[in-house]
């Protein structure tokens, strides 16, 4: 019995190395130059924008995208890169999952001459060629601003944040309180009733909404740091009988479940990164590179734009 | 000394929770409102029925590390299942059928090959995120409850006064309670956990035994995976990461032994709405979330103290 059962894990092993064998055969086109697109989690949909963006982008340029999935662990990036220089790409583009994990690995393809385009985070090494964010403290303040214009009046506001620590939770946060919080603006006629943590996902949003809509019978604004967190706060508005309160629900990202709640009236509006932008400039970056050593600006900081205004 | 730790052995957790539910009541009046009191109820439903599974699997002496992990992937069938047109009551028992398969999996690796629980749920819950992944494409799905009136009655749903996922959490406690406590099968789990051993001398059909328990295990976190998704009308690839924890720390605080044979069901309930309580009220508090986890490990520890002490 034990035997049957190693022989047959042997034989599906054998298939599995046969199965991978096939594959690398077959990628090794004519002479394609590949990039590496590096996702830190495409378990989140919209970073799904991201990379669709980098493959056409990279299609219509005449290059092969390589495309991994880092799962949200850090620890797995660095094997991937590993991997990457094996099969020998012409370029990297990252979207790394923190700023140092992939530090060492970079640096060694940096080594190799080449190009790295980090994307929405920086990685702490020297050598890259450009890093381009979206401008999260700008996008903040914008999104304070559209609410002033919206509710000149003033109003009570909650504040839903991602995962404390990042720097798209300091930013965002950071460039809305700049004009909504009285505090830190003098002249803000808002009040901020209650901050809360909804960790960027949206169950833990959800439950932190219910719990604050049963504290509060006079919530007139939400502001959540990302779209899945403001789905997950509308979701709770609607499921809590609150629909008529007409809470101003404002997410960031510009996902497309957000824009289908704002559709059906149930979010009011989010500050849209430019991700689409964000992928394809990475490519025409590493392409002018590749073709004639032309250099990008070191950092470039990529504007948003309110979902309505465009 | 000796009576005070049996009073505390058999009322402690209920009394632990009355004077938590005093306390926040005194910072916030609001806390203890109906309204607010069924709010607690929907949210713990998820983490409690998950719990009632996992007291099966530790009362024998196991842990079952895959929960969070069969939430997400049964969520993720279930939405699958219904965005792809299927009926909802169709894809509500094809979950739960699913959901108990995983577990009675874990429940095979554990009997059968003898592996350590803590290994074999390592494994399969790193599986069952892998197979999540795969079969979402990492997207969730979205706008699940729209045509789907059985599935929407999860979370919307009232029966009387009370909302469904409360009443499924306490039908659920009471048919769990008769099994555990009322049935050969009850006494059987008590029996593995406590000596196996002797067990297996007086003949108590072990390898079953323990490959129920995980299948009970698996079916709760299917249930709690559809309640989850009908709260969020869609069903999210990451959804129940890190919810073993919060099941093993209802167990514990429901005063089960991790070693086995020794807890009951009603104190898990209780752990469970100890938890819940904590986090709903931290929030309506307003205390910051660098403090909620803090005081949330706290009050951990100190149930387990306590529950040592009591037992020594």
């Amino acid at each position: 019995m034990k035997k049957i059962t190693s022989l047959l894990l042997i034989i599906s092993l054998l298939f599995v190395m046969v199965g991978c064998g096939d594959t690398e055969t077959a990628s090794k086109k004519e002479e394609q130059q590949k990039i590496a697109l590096l996702m830190a989690d495409l378990g989140n949909p919209f970073f799904h924008v991201l990379k669709d963006a980098v493959e056409n982008r990279g299609k219509e340029l005449g290059y092969e995208v390589l495309v991994y999935d880092g799962q949200n662990q850090a620890s797995k990036q660095p094997s991937q890169i590993e991997d990457a220089i094996q099969k020998g790409v012409n370029a990297i583009v990252i979207n790394p999952a923190d700023e140092s994990s992939t530090a060492n690995a970079l640096k060694e393809a940096i080594a190799q001459g080449i190009p790295v385009v980090t994307v929405d985070r920086s990685v702490d090494v020297d050598g890259v060629l450009s890093y381009l964010v979206t401008d999260n403290l700008k996008g903040g303040e914008l999104t304070g601003k559209w609410l002033e214009k919206r509710l000149p009046e003033g109003g009570k506001v909650i504040h839903m944040e991602g995962i404390i620590g990042t720097a798209p939770q300091r930013e965002r946060g950071g460039g809305f309180l700049s004009v909504i919080d009285p505090a830190k603006n003098a002249n803000s006629k808002f009040e901020i009733l209650d901050t809360a943590v909804g960790e960027f996902s949206m169950a833990p949003a959800e439950a932190a909404m219910s719990d604050l809509l049963a504290k509060h019978d006079d919530i007139s604004v939400v502001f959540a740091q990302n779209d899945t967190m403001a789905v997950g706060v509308a979701r709770a508005i609607e499921t809590a009988g609150r629909s008529d309160d007409g809470i101003i629900v404002i997410g960031f990202d510009g996902a497309k479940e957000a824009y289908d709640l704002i559709d059906q009236g149930k979010m009011s509006v989010t500050a849209v990164q430019d991700f689409e932008f964000i992928g394809s400039e990475a490519v025409n970056y590493v392409d002018a590179f590749l073709k004639d050593g032309t250099k990008p600006e070191p950092k470039v900081l990529v504007d948003v734009f309110m979902s309505d205004e465009k | 000394m000796r009576k005070i730790g049996d009073l505390y052995k058999k009322y402690g957790t209920v009394v632990s929770l009355m004077i938590l539910v005093a306390i926040v009541t005194i910072l916030n009046p609001r806390f203890f409102t109906m309204y607010n009191i069924l709010n607690i109820f929907k949210q713990v439903s998820i983490n409690g029925l998950i719990a009632f599974g996992m007291t099966f699997v530790i009362l024998t002496g196991g842990i079952d590390l895959s929960v969070g992990a069969t939430l997400g992937l049964s969520g993720v069938i279930l939405g699958w299942m219904i965005s792809t047109g299927t009926p909802d009551y169709i894809a509500i028992g094809v979950t739960l059928v699913f959901g108990a398969v995983l577990g009675g999996m874990n429940g095979v690796l554990v009997s059968k090959v003898k592996l350590q629980p803590f290994i074999a749920t390592l494994a399969t819950m790193t599986m069952f995120r892998g197979i999540t992944m795969i079969v979402s494409d990492g997207i969730p799905f979205m706008g699940l409850t729209k045509n789907a009136p059985m599935l929407d009655y999860f979370s919307q749903g009232k029966f009387l006064t009370v909302p469904f996922p409360m009443l499924v959490f306490i039908i659920v406690l009471a048919i769990l309670f008769v099994i555990l406590h009322n049935t050969v099968f009850g006494r059987g789990v008590y029996a593995v956990g406590g000596n196996e051993e002797a067990a297996r001398l007086s003949s108590i059909p072990i390898t079953k035994i323990k490959t129920l328990v995980y299948t009970i295990s698996g079916l709760m976190s299917a249930l709690a995976g559809i309640i989850l998704t009908s709260r969020l009308s869609s069903s999210q690839p990451t959804a129940g990461m890190g919810f073993e924890l919060d099941a093993i720390a209802a167990v514990v605080i429901g005063g089960t032994s991790l070693s086995g044979g020794k807890g009951r069901i009603f104190g898990t309930f209780l752990g469970a709405l100890i938890i819940g309580v904590l986090n709903n009220g931290l929030n309506i508090i307003g205390i910051s979330a660098f403090y909620q986890q803090f005081i949330k490990g706290l009050v951990i520890l100190f149930a387990v103290i306590l529950d040592r002490k009591s037992n020594a």
